[in-house]
């Protein structure tokens, strides 16, 4: 009885050892466990900079506002429709906790990778076009704001957008005359021979027959004349926004009056609560307007922005990211 | 009878103990000192280490390795890589016939864990194919490929294009357009570079791959008519993922 316990007891030792033996080579020999190595502390959202970590800013919800022109007739290219084209583009990014907006202008003209399809709707894959054009492809409503926000997310390396509004220029006077007017001190001479009054550096009120002029024109004949309205299109919102706060404190109805008086020139998944909030918060200072890096260059037959992506990444760091704090300590 | 077992059970401990120790120790080891032959082979072999960036022109290329003693002694290696910028500066090997021979094996043929740097038998040795891919493991000592990391960092990217691989009489000079975490697929097996058509789809695929982490230079014009290389190392994070870092030919000096 006790020698067989004993010998239960070595055979139960034995295989153990064996297995135990067994065990480790199995999986010393399995290359990939030896070679391959991973970093314990290694973090998937955390993306590096010269050597600093960053980490995209959760706080922040962004948006694409589209100025729609479907009056100026598409430049030679066959799109699907008559959708009009995105003529003014900015993504306001409005940082929940902090309050604040800051925006991105896109030149119109910029030059990135566009989805395409044929006139009868089938699909021909992505290619470098004019980032306006985008806009055409699509139905000129919800579609072709939706291909207009994937191909904005693209060119700002995939960070997220979460709304868009469209608005049909023609809509634009509509609302300066709700605010009773913008004020704004004119930029440049771009204006100054179709009316007097648009001398640089003059001080305007920009009523509803104004807005349309200052928004609008563009001397085709002149290269790069849509930087300039873009130019005047930024003067144009901020000088509204501000108006639009201060009037807003005193009639809060004025954003669902806006909303409401814009719903047959808009497109739009994003509520008036949140066009209210957007309103009411403050520009971060330093970067209230930024604009997509790059140079003007001169197409074949229309002019093209070349985006330097090495000074956009950064932008787009500085903008939607923020450095990890290093709570290891 | 108790106490027996308890003893019995002792054994049994101490015994497994000693063998996870031994490997431990073993494989702890065999972590750090990875890549050692290399140096060590550098020194006996009077490499000359890259004080400052190669100016390429004409007339003869100055070859910092001395191939023949090296070849005779290991004749598998046909050409030597460095990365300005990094600890990167190896010699490449192939094996004809036995493609993972070099993922376990350092160029003296010993069974090591940080394997050799080399290339498939699918490519050719003197770099004309249109996409030579040369493999390296991802060492946690930073020897071997593990530096190839250092791209995710889109400053380094752009402060550190430069490739050199040096052959016997010849350097010829690369420069970086892409950096970015790819899946494990093999890519001779995957993509048939000799054809244009494929080739140019998938430079596209490279060259509009836009993210925070992929890094691509745009400005770097890369054609069917290059040729490149893809030096492919594992990802950090996931063992179904590699990290490639590709560069494109810009000029032989021979």
């Amino acid at each position: 009885m006790k020698r067989n316990k004993k010998i239960v007891t070595f055979f139960v030792c034995f295989i153990a050892i064996i297995v135990a033996g067994l065990g480790f080579w199995a999986i010393c020999d399995k290359e990939d466990f030896l070679s391959t190595e991973y970093e314990d502390n290694y973090r998937e959202d955390v993306i590096v900079y010269g050597g600093k970590e960053y980490q995209y800013n959760e706080h922040l919800s962004n948006y694409l506002f589209l100025g729609i022109d479907t009056r100026e007739a598409i430049e030679g290219n066959k799109t699907s429709g008559e959708a009009g084209q995105a003529d003014a583009i900015f993504v306001i990014s409005y940082d929940r906790v902090q309050k604040t907006v800051k925006s991105i202008s896109i030149p119109r003209d910029t030059m990135t990778m566009i989805h395409t399809f044929s006139p009868d709707g089938v699909d021909l894959g992505h290619t470098k076009n004019h980032i306006n054009l985008q806009y055409a492809f699509g139905d000129g409503k919800t579609e072709s704001c939706v291909l207009m926000k994937e191909a904005v997310e693209n060119l700002l390396y995939q960070v997220p957008i979460q709304g868009y509004c469209a608005i049909n220029m023609d809509g634009i006077p509509i609302i300066a005359d709700l605010v009773g007017g913008v004020d704004l001190v004119v930029q440049d001479d771009s204006l100054a021979h179709v009316d007097g009054k648009f001398q640089k550096g003059s001080q305007v009120t920009l009523t509803k027959e104004d807005a349309e002029l200052f928004l609008r024109y563009r001397d085709k004949s002149e290269r790069h004349s849509a930087i300039t309205r873009t130019n005047r299109q930024k003067v144009f919102l901020k000088a509204f926004a501000e108006t639009a706060k201060e009037r807003s404190k005193q009639d809060a109805e004025l954003v669902v009056d806006m909303y409401e008086s814009l719903q047959s020139y808009m497109v739009t998944n994003i509520g008036n609560d949140v066009l209210s909030k957007i309103l009411q918060a403050n520009y971060d200072s330093e970067q209230i307007f930024s604009d997509i890096p790059g140079k003007k260059v001169d197409g074949s037959e229309f002019d093209e922005y070349h985006v330097n992506e090495a000074e956009l990444y950064e932008l787009v760091l500085k903008m939607f990211y923020k450095e990890v704090q290093d709570d290891k300590s | 009878m108790k106490k027996k077992i308890i003893v019995i059970f002792g054994i049994i401990l101490i015994v497994a103990g000693g063998i996870w120790g031994y490997f431990g120790l073993f494989h702890y080891l065999a972590e750090k000192n990875a890549g050692n032959i290399y140096e060590d082979m550098k020194d006996k072999f009077g490499v000359k280490p890259l004080l400052q960036i190669p100016t390429m022109g004409e007339g003869e290329p100055e070859v910092p390795i001395d191939f023949a003693s090296l070849t005779a002694q290991y004749p598998d290696i046909y050409a030597w890589i460095r990365v300005p910028g990094t600890r990167i500066d190896y010699p490449i090997v192939r094996r004809e016939g036995d493609n993972d021979y070099y993922v376990t094996h350092t160029v003296d043929g010993r069974k090591r864990i940080e394997g050799a740097i080399f290339t498939d038998d699918y490519n050719s040795k003197d770099f004309g194919d249109p996409n030579t891919v040369i493999y390296g493991h991802n060492m946690k000592n930073g020897s071997m490929f593990k530096a190839l990391h250092k791209y995710k960092d889109r400053q380094f990217f752009d402060e550190h294009p430069e490739v050199f691989i040096y052959q016997e009489g010849r350097v010829l000079r690369y420069k970086v357009f892409a950096a970015y975490t790819y899946d494990d697929r093999h890519i001779m097996m995957s993509f048939d570079f000799e054809n244009e058509i494929i080739f140019q789809s998938y430079l596209n695929s490279v060259l509009t791959n836009k993210d925070m982490r992929s890094n691509i230079d745009t400005t770097t014009s890369v054609t069917t008519e290059d040729k490149i290389i893809t030096l492919c190392t594992c990802s950090n994070t996931n063992e179904k993922e590699r990290y490639l870092v590709q560069a494109v030919l810009l000029s032989i000096q021979e």
